[in-house]
């Protein structure tokens, strides 16, 4: 059993590592969500919430690594996906459901690209 | 050529209709000039005229904020003015952050400047001051005669389309310019003047957080003694003190003895930052006693102190929060409380 | 290390039956400089190639990379090592630099992909790229090629367009000739004892695809901070795979000119004792945003340095690493100033940075990315025009019919470049 989860709604994440990915339907901001709740019951982040150049507002997918629940509150690891929400606030929304399929396909992948980075670099105390 | 035309925004009390008793009066115009209006005319003689004053009592424009700045906005549209102009409110709460809420108006729909007068701590300075080039003025209103020149010299910068660096209160916003130097040579310079001790000013000043380092944990929780304070408005029913909705002037003290549990008979929020509804049905949520009197019953914790301290943060200048603040805590030290649970909305 | 660099000025650049530089023009063979950059890459389709002359009314979108063309005439080593060289160190002998001329490739890599040069109108002035007499590479690959080998592709197209272009340099002689050395530690610390010693902690952004950075030809994210003679830069040690969020990401051109390196040198030995570079990373766990700080900062301890500039790439978590980097190495005691840019909203009213640290009192901004400018509409775009809908699609209205873009100049190469390249800066109103 992994002791690390994937929150996301990437569905290539769900493909790749479909045992630790919990796949969200809704935006970036539900992954956000998610993942501050998470942390609220003791996950710690792994990956920064930011990861990547493309903007919050303008990826239509996030994928965000946290340690199994089960710790004290982490106080570092909040304040990052507080202040990421924060970031995806101030910025204007975007209509992201008007980009066509292959740009969606695209937003997979770099998503995907950012998330293989975040699972290479695995802390040793992880696993699958 | 023409003058610029001026409209200057007042409150009930600089237009003469009374004080306190009459903040309820509703939105007026008079065309020409009104009030302190009168001390601008000489300074801004030879380029621009007011040509009209509104005024609103601070009570009616603060409750009803969103029919009087609409009424206010059309009443200013109407004179078709190069510039607004508001207050000085100094430091009067509910004034300053009505001529905020006009300026704000002013600056969206409008698009024309607007310049006031305000003291540095006045809540309406803290929420309004990017849509203003407020003028930091003295804390009360025998100030008036330093600062009509120096808003009169705004005004006028302003008119003529100047380069305004200072002399206002900072608006808060980041605006992009070319440098005369690239980046890599200005952070050379600057790390020169690190190493030698000069001064130097950083483009970017990194925002600084008011924190405060907690306390050592209590060690015995079921030996303590809690007390309960917020800043969420939670009030016995009826607002006995008269808290007020924003830019509370006081705070409240009250037994809980009686209460095990809040309903919509014996409390209610004095907040007017959000919706009250949930409040007014059940204060619990804000002022969680219930719970706390059940933990008290089972055990879980010492005891609880017999009052609560009550106010509202909603625009209340940061000043007047660590006054009151100083004042509940050196009441419960004086009660040995050993821990407070503060809520706020 | 002892480099010298030979700068040959560039004022025009022109179609011709052979490469060659002559009198300040460069004369480009079309057809051999396309074979050049497509090498023997049997993933290219086809090459085209472009020019662009400052004040043209030219658009090129989107831009990938820009490549200043460079060849090595002395010492150890060749250009771009790890890619178009092999990876012997660089950054002593002598190179010679085809100065104004630059080569920027464009390739659709992704559907929504940025880079905007324009050579005239208000989107000139945000890049320094429209000062460049540019030489466009357009690089189409095989069909159904994926993300990845597409941008290896581009990259190394761009590279050896590059070099090739520079070859034409190699027996011209240089208008200007100028010395930058850096000794080894001790030899350096000796040379001038009485001034501050100063170094340089060089961040790179190392994610993935198309945020990545390469140290002879090593992917930067699977290295721990080492240490780099200034000099190495200027030999393309550092190369850039790095496009999304153009403003503020640092093309290979930048690397080669790397202006923080260039600044410092200009102080070396007069106010300053420039003693070198540390390369760090900047990944996407927290675990090596700490491992790499940590690092970072135990080598500048190392080096004995009193200061220090630290430039971020990028934003977001990059902010994360830069107050780590910060915070870790002034609590040794050590001065630090920062180069950053900001996202403080269209408006400016919001935190510009995600993270934050009160040792950070010296910080150089290089403007709020978030800035909503338009462009006019072009006579010419170079590269893929259809990209301007996408990057327009993001937000209402943003492409009129005219054809001109209104977008924050985030879309623009190099506006917000956080090594300080650009002038562009913010301050607080």
């Amino acid at each position: 059993m992994a002791n690390f989860f994937i929150v996301s709604n990437n569905p290539l994440a769900a493909e790749k590592y479909a045992a630790q990915t919990q796949l969200l339907t809704g935006s970036p901001a539900e992954v956000y969500r998610a993942a501050r709740d998470a942390v609220h019951r003791g996950s710690r982040l792994i990956s920064h919430p930011l990861a990547g150049s493309v903007k919050p507002n303008e990826t239509p997918y996030r994928s965000i690594v946290l340690s199994a629940a089960g710790g004290v509150l982490d106080f570092r690891s909040l304040q990052l996906i507080e202040d990421a929400i924060l970031v995806l606030k101030k910025l204007p929304q975007r209509h992201t459901e008007q980009y066509t399929p292959a740009m969606h396909a695209d937003y997979q992948v770099i998503d995907l690209d950012l998330l293989d980075s975040a699972i290479a670099a695995l802390p040793a105390e992880f696993h699958f | 050529m023409s003058k610029f035309r001026i409209v200057h925004y007042i409150n009930q009390f600089y237009a003469g209709i009374g004080g306190e008793d009459k903040a309820d009066v509703q939105p007026e115009k008079r065309d020409g000039i009104v009030g302190p209006g009168m001390a601008f005319r000489g300074a801004l003689a030879d380029v621009a005229e007011i040509v009209g004053t509104v005024f609103c009592g601070d009570n009616y424009m603060n409750d009803h904020s969103e029919e009087a700045c609409a009424t206010v906005l059309e009443m200013i549209r109407s004179y078709q003015p190069d510039l607004v102009l508001v207050g000085p409110a100094f430091n009067a709460g509910r004034y300053g952050m009505a001529c905020g809420m006009v300026a704000k108006m002013v600056d969206e729909n409008l698009h024309i400047p607007v310049v006031g007068g305000i003291y540095e701590e006045n809540p309406g300075a803290d929420m309004y001051r990017r849509y203003a080039y407020f003028v930091p003025t003295t804390n009360a209103a025998s100030g008036m005669r330093k600062a009509v020149p120096e808003m009169a010299a705004m005004v006028k910068k302003v008119l003529a389309g100047e380069e305004i660096r200072d002399g206002y209160l900072k608006k808060g916003l980041r605006q992009n310019y070319f440098a005369e130097e690239r980046g890599s040579k200005r952070a050379v310079d600057m790390l020169l003047k690190k190493i030698n001790g000069e001064e130097f000013v950083t483009e970017y000043p990194m925002p600084v957080f008011d924190r405060v380092e907690p306390q050592p944990a209590i060690k015995d929780i079921t030996k303590a003694r809690i007390a309960l304070v917020s800043s969420g408005g939670p009030v016995p029913k009826g607002n006995p003190d008269h808290i007020e909705s924003s830019s509370a002037s006081k705070f409240g003290k009250y037994c809980l003895k009686d209460i095990d549990d809040f309903t919509p008979e014996n409390g209610q929020t004095a907040h007017g930052g959000y919706d009250p509804v949930y409040a007014n049905q059940d204060l619990d949520r804000v002022l969680p006693l219930d719970v706390v009197k059940e933990m008290v019953r089972d055990g879980e914790i010492g005891s609880l102190h017999d009052y609560w301290y009550a106010t509202v943060g909603n625009g209340t200048a940061v000043a007047s929060a660590k006054k009151f603040a100083a004042a509940i805590a050196e009441q419960l030290l004086a009660d040995h409380v050993d821990g407070v649970i503060l809520t706020s909305t | 290390m002892r480099l010298e660099i030979g700068s040959i000025f560039i004022r025009d650049v022109q179609f011709a039956d052979a490469t060659a530089v002559k009198d300040g023009v460069l004369y480009v063979d079309r057809a051999a400089l396309a074979a050049a950059a497509a090498g023997e890459d049997e993933r290219i389709k086809s090459v085209e190639v472009f020019l662009a002359r400052p004040g043209e009314s030219v658009r090129i979108l989107p831009v990938k990379d820009v490549v200043e063309p460079r060849v090595k005439v002395a010492g150890p080593g060749g250009i771009f090592p790890g890619f178009t060289s092999n990876v012997e160190q660089v950054g002593s002998g002598r190179t010679h630099v085809l100065k104004g001329a630059a080569v920027v490739t464009t390739g659709k890599i992704v559907g929504f992909q940025e880079g905007i040069i324009d050579m005239q109108g208000p989107g000139a002035e945000y890049t320094p790229f429209s000062k460049t007499y540019n030489v466009v590479v357009k690089v189409e690959p095989i069909d159904s090629l994926k993300q990845h080998e597409h941008e290896v592709v581009v990259r190394l197209a761009g590279l050896r367009a590059a070099k090739y272009l520079g070859e034409a340099g190699r027996d011209v002689e240089p208008d200007e000739v100028r010395v930058y050395e850096t000794k080894p530690l001790l030899e350096q610390v000796a040379e001038y004892p009485n001034l501050p010693k100063v170094a340089y902690v060089y961040m790179l952004q190392t994610q993935g695809l198309l945020h990545n950075t390469y140290y002879y030809g090593v992917d930067v994210k699977q290295i721990v901070p080492t240490f780099m003679y200034p000099t190495e830069a200027m030999d393309g040690a550092i190369v850039s795979g790095n496009c999304v969020s153009a403003c503020d990401k640092n093309p290979t051109y930048v690397h080669l000119n790397s202006p923080v390196i260039e600044d410092l040198y200009a102080q070396h030995g007069k106010t300053i004792n420039f003693i070198g570079c540390v390369v760090t990373n900047e990944n996407v766990t927290l675990m090596d945003k700490e491992r790499s700080s940590n690092m970072a900062a135990k080598l500048i301890g190392f080096l004995g340095a009193d200061a220090v500039i630290i430039s971020e790439e990028g934003f977001g978590n990059p902010d994360a690493d830069l107050v780590m980097n910060c915070n870790k190495i002034e609590k040794q005691g050590i001065k630090t100033v920062l180069i950053t840019d900001e996202y403080a909203g269209q408006d400016g009213a919001s935190q510009s940075l995600a993270d934050s640290t009160p040792l950070g009192n010296a910080c150089v901004t290089a403007g709020n990315a978030n800035e909503v400018v338009t462009l006019p509409p072009m006579e010419q775009v170079y590269g893929y025009p259809e990209v301007a809908n996408v990057i327009a699609g993001g937000w209402d209205g943003s492409l009129a019919a005219d054809g001109s873009i209104t977008a924050e100049i985030q879309v623009i190469t190099g506006a917000t470049n956080e090594l300080g390249f650009h002038k562009l800066t913010a301050r607080g109103i």
